[in-house]
């Protein structure tokens, strides 16, 4: 009872996908003075789950908070000279690579942080120079055109002794001169009007070329404008107006002499801002420059370091000691790797006190978390499983059976030689040049790249099913030659080689041996041919799959030790499903070889084919009664009773003893803890993995009564369910034909060469549109949908999923970085 | 019948074919060697299925084809 509370079952022989990892929960000890060193050669080595062993330490209460912040705050300096140089052409910033240990080690992060500060408080320094010298600049450029055109709105004034001379007229006229949006002119215009009750004049000029707003630094279409108005209270109003609408206004004085010198000063003074404007700019570049090699080393430093920061902060810290102790969990047989990886910390940490490492007994509370080793090829199965919900620890593991069966389904709903072709195809081509896709930033790019390998496999066996339905785009291949031929005498076909007498429509004695015979394309009844082999096709498939899924449950229960799951949930589900539904393929198999067309049957009005679903029915509803049309064979109204009794039986035999069994195996635990309570360790029976906590006999039940529900009535609206490979099979194969006989084949019958063209153009959009793309993307998730619900549900998750490993490991990391 | 025969023959002989394939191709990566197997044995278990159900729907068919008019 105490030995073995860990059930350390031997794993089957099936491959490290069958069944999660071995994992062990070790403790690891190390210095202070080795504490970077170490952590930063785990996140390397990415093989050990540290466990927060600080779980009710807030954030900023832990010991390395402050530098977990500081590393935020270089970051945050990061990127924004990131920003910056990204901002200026003609510096580039070279790609991450894989920085060696060494050239990690040789930037110090004191350093780098007093650096990044400098940098940070020198380049806001020059944009906020650089900003002041564009407002400048901007303000001059304004003020030019200005001078420039208002001059023109002058020279028609009449002039005495070079000056405009206003104050001749009868009433002083004042004016404002500005630059505004000239969308706005319209408005404003209407504005001062209606402000100035009509006493005022507005002459504007549009500028020859968009200028740069000094305020908004936005670019846009201004004009140069001047209002006439007199009075100073009028005065006060147009300033205001001017200010509403954003007019910058601009002094332009009365005489043409110092026209003049406002002019040339202003350009003089644009001059100089342009100059040093160049300098600043100079002056920024370099600095970004010299930088921009640099920024990702110490992006990858400070990304390093904060790692290692915030899984220090997992670990317990010994004062006293100055030791680290950390807990975590590995795979088995990966702890030697660990144990190398620490003493190498040691080693270049030069510290004095060496590292330990020590496998713990975890205690039942703590389930290990699932781990497997994928490859690439195996990943994409792994996902699809997983998108579902993750194993629980040593649970078995669907994917390795998706790896055929989901290709497989996919090609029962999309056969056809020639898509399996083009999707085989074009994955092969995927994995030809995956090097090369691997870092494309593209999301379709990306996901199709992380599907490459089962689509391969889609494609193939796309390309089996295509020519068991005997189809190349919709087109029946005669590879071995028809066995049925038309004669005068019918209208139906009889077989090439027993057609003696035409009218008798024998079927041919040898079938067609791969798939479908090609007759049955162009006939009239094909759908009914079709449909009835493809609806059988999928119940038993179906059922197969179905049966395959409730052994593997039993694989689960043998694993886990459980007698219990084996005799009270796997032995009457198998009952009841091979009763049923085992039966209903029993009946397909049997209708299938019985030979309707002998001389004996052909003879004999009572032998004809029986609907098989009326069988079924008609078992559950009149049973130990079969009328002679549904006879299959002797004795099957005995069958049927048998069967549906087995069937009846096996549902109150799935629902009662479990959880009675359970209750008695609780209290006899309990029993177990008062005799020996020398033993303060919580006990865990060996087989109770899953029942932990107090045992409630109320829950359990009704759990169990869920479950057997589920079963019951999942087994018959699963086993429908599996008609949608027939549907789907169905919908693939009309659609295909459809553009082929309209698109295609009505084309050709046109006879000229254009409409051909377009035709065959329109036919090969509507199949690489329609069929490769959306009809296979359908198939692809009826797939999921069987794989997840009819199959999964059999035997996975059932008590609750399992938690995924995760690693502490600087490239699981710097992915998640580089995807948020 | 024959055929059918026949045509199990063959699918057994080409499972067997692979499954040796598999076998010594992964002869020294246990793991995928496992995992080859299972997809061989897989992969002709529904292959077959397929194929043999088909063949058993046109040995003693029920419907002769129709000339389309």
């Amino acid at each position: 009872m105490d030995g073995d509370m860990m059930p350390a079952p031997k794993k089957s022989n099936w491959g490290n996908l069958f069944r999660s990892e071995d994992m062990v929960l070790i403790g690891l000890y190390f210095d202070r003075a080795a504490a970077e060193q170490t952590v930063h050669e785990l996140g390397r080595i990415g093989l050990v789950e540290l466990i927060d062993l600080n779980p009710h330490y807030s954030p900023f209460q832990r010991t390395f908070a402050a530098d977990v912040k500081r590393c935020e705050e270089m970051q945050r300096r990061l990127r924004f000279l990131y920003q910056q140089v990204e901002g200026l052409d003609g510096v580039f910033i070279p790609d991450g690579e894989e920085y060696s240990r060494e050239t990690l080690q040789a930037v110090r992060l004191d350093d780098l942080d007093s650096h990044l500060g400098q940098l940070e408080t020198n380049l806001n320094q020059m944009n906020v120079q650089e900003e002041a010298l564009h407002l400048q600049m901007n303000e001059r450029i304004e003020h030019k055109y200005v001078l420039e055109i208002c001059a023109t709105f002058f020279s028609d004034v009449p002039r005495s002794g070079g000056t405009f001379d206003l104050r001749e007229s009868r009433t002083m006229l004042n004016f404002i001169t500005g630059v505004v949006q000239r969308e706005k002119l319209p408005v404003f215009e209407r504005l001062l009007f209606r402000a100035t009750k009509g006493n005022c004049h507005l002459k504007f000029n549009d500028l020859p070329k968009p200028v740069i707003d000094p305020h908004t630094a936005e670019s846009m279409n201004k004009a140069v404008f001047v209002v006439f108005f007199s009075g100073e209270t009028v005065r006060t109003k147009v300033t205001k107006i001017c200010n509403a609408f954003g007019a910058n206004l601009y002094p332009f004085p009365f005489s043409h002499n110092s026209q003049m010198t406002m002019y040339n000063e202003c350009r003089a003074r644009l001059n100089d801002l342009e100059n040093v404007t160049i300098t600043t700019r100079r002056q920024k570049v370099e600095t970004l420059s010299e930088i921009a090699a640099k920024l990702p080393l110490w992006s990858e430093k400070v990304f390093c370091e904060k790692a290692v920061y915030h899984t220090l902060n997992l670990l317990n810290f010994d004062t006293s000691q100055k030791l680290f102790v950390g807990e975590g969990w590995c795979p088995k047989n990966r702890v030697d790797d660990v144990r190398l990886a620490l003493d190498r910390a040691v080693r270049r940490a030069n510290a004095q006190v060496p590292s330990m490492l020590e496998e713990r007994k975890p205690s039942s509370r703590e389930t290990p978390p699932t781990y497997y080793r994928i490859n690439k090829f195996t990943e994409i199965f792994q996902t699809i499983v997983e998108s579902y919900g993750v194993a629980q620890y040593h649970e078995v593991n669907p994917a390795p059976f998706l790896i055929t069966s989901f290709p497989f389904l996919f090609g029962v709903m999309f056969g056809d030689v020639g898509h399996g072709i083009i999707m085989a195809a074009f994955a092969f081509l995927m994995i030809l040049f995956e090097k090369r896709l691997q870092y494309s930033k593209n999301e379709m790019v990306q996901n199709l790249y992380k599907g490459r390998y089962i689509i391969f496999l889609m494609g193939l066996f796309s390309i089996f099913t295509g020519f068991i339905y005997n189809e190349f785009f919709a087109i029946p291949l005669d590879i071995f030659g028809s066995r049925w031929k038309y004669t005068s005498e019918s209208s139906m076909a009889c077989g090439i080689d027993n057609c003696d007498v035409p009218s008798e429509v024998l079927p041919p004695l040898h079938p067609y041996p791969l798939g479908f015979d090609p007759v049955w394309k162009g006939s009239q009844n094909s759908l009914l041919f079709f449909n009835s082999y493809k609806m059988k096709f999928s119940i038993v498939i179906g059922v197969s799959q179905m049966v395959l899924g409730i052994c593997l449950s039993y694989a689960n229960a043998k694993f886990f030790r459980e007698p219990i799951d084996v005799w009270y949930v796997f032995v009457p589900q198998m009952i009841f499903m091979n009763s049923i539904f085992g039966y209903l393929v029993f009946l397909i198999l049997f209708k299938w070889l019985k030979n309707w067309n002998s001389e004996a049957c052909m003879s004999d009005p009572t032998c004809e084919p029986p609907d098989l679903k009326a069988i079924l029915i008609g078992m559950f509803m009149s049973p130990g009664n079969v009328p002679p049309k549904l006879k299959l064979y002797d004795g099957q109204a005995f069958v049927q009773v048998i069967l549906l009794l087995a069937a009846l039986v096996a549902i109150p035999w799935m629902l009662l003893p479990k959880p009675f069994l359970l209750k008695a195996r609780f209290e006899r635990t309990k029993y177990q803890i008062v005799k020996n309570n020398s033993d303060l360790e919580t006990p865990a029976s060996d087989a109770d993995s899953h029942h932990h906590g107090p045992f409630n006999f109320g829950d359990t039940m009704v759990n169990q009564m869920i479950h057997t529900i589920e079963f019951v009535l999942g087994a018959v609206s699963n086993t429908a369910s599996y008609l949608r490979l027939w549907a789907l099979s169905l919908a693939h194969a009309e659609l295909s034909d459809v553009f082929l006989e309209k698109l295609l084949y009505t084309s050709i019958e046109s006879g000229s060469p254009v409409g051909i063209l377009i035709g065959f153009s329109m036919w090969l959009c509507a199949t690489i549109g329609v069929l490769m793309l959306m009809e296979s993307l359908s198939a692809f998730l009826h797939a999921l949908r069987l794989h997840w619900v009819e199959f999964q549900n059999k035997f996975y998750n059932l008590h609750g999923t399992g938690r995924k490993f995760a690693p502490f490991d600087f490239a699981e990391l710097r992915q998640l970085e580089a995807e948020s | 019948m024959g055929a059918l025969l026949i045509g199990s023959i063959i699918f057994a002989g080409l499972t067997v074919v692979s499954y040796f394939l598999i076998s010594v191709i992964f002869r020294n990566d246990k793991d995928n060697q496992a995992l080859g197997q299972l997809c061989v044995l897989m992969a002709a278990a529904c292959m077959y299925i397929m194929w043999a159900t088909c063949f058993l729907h046109q040995l003693h068919p029920i419907i002769r084809p129709e000339k389309s008019v």
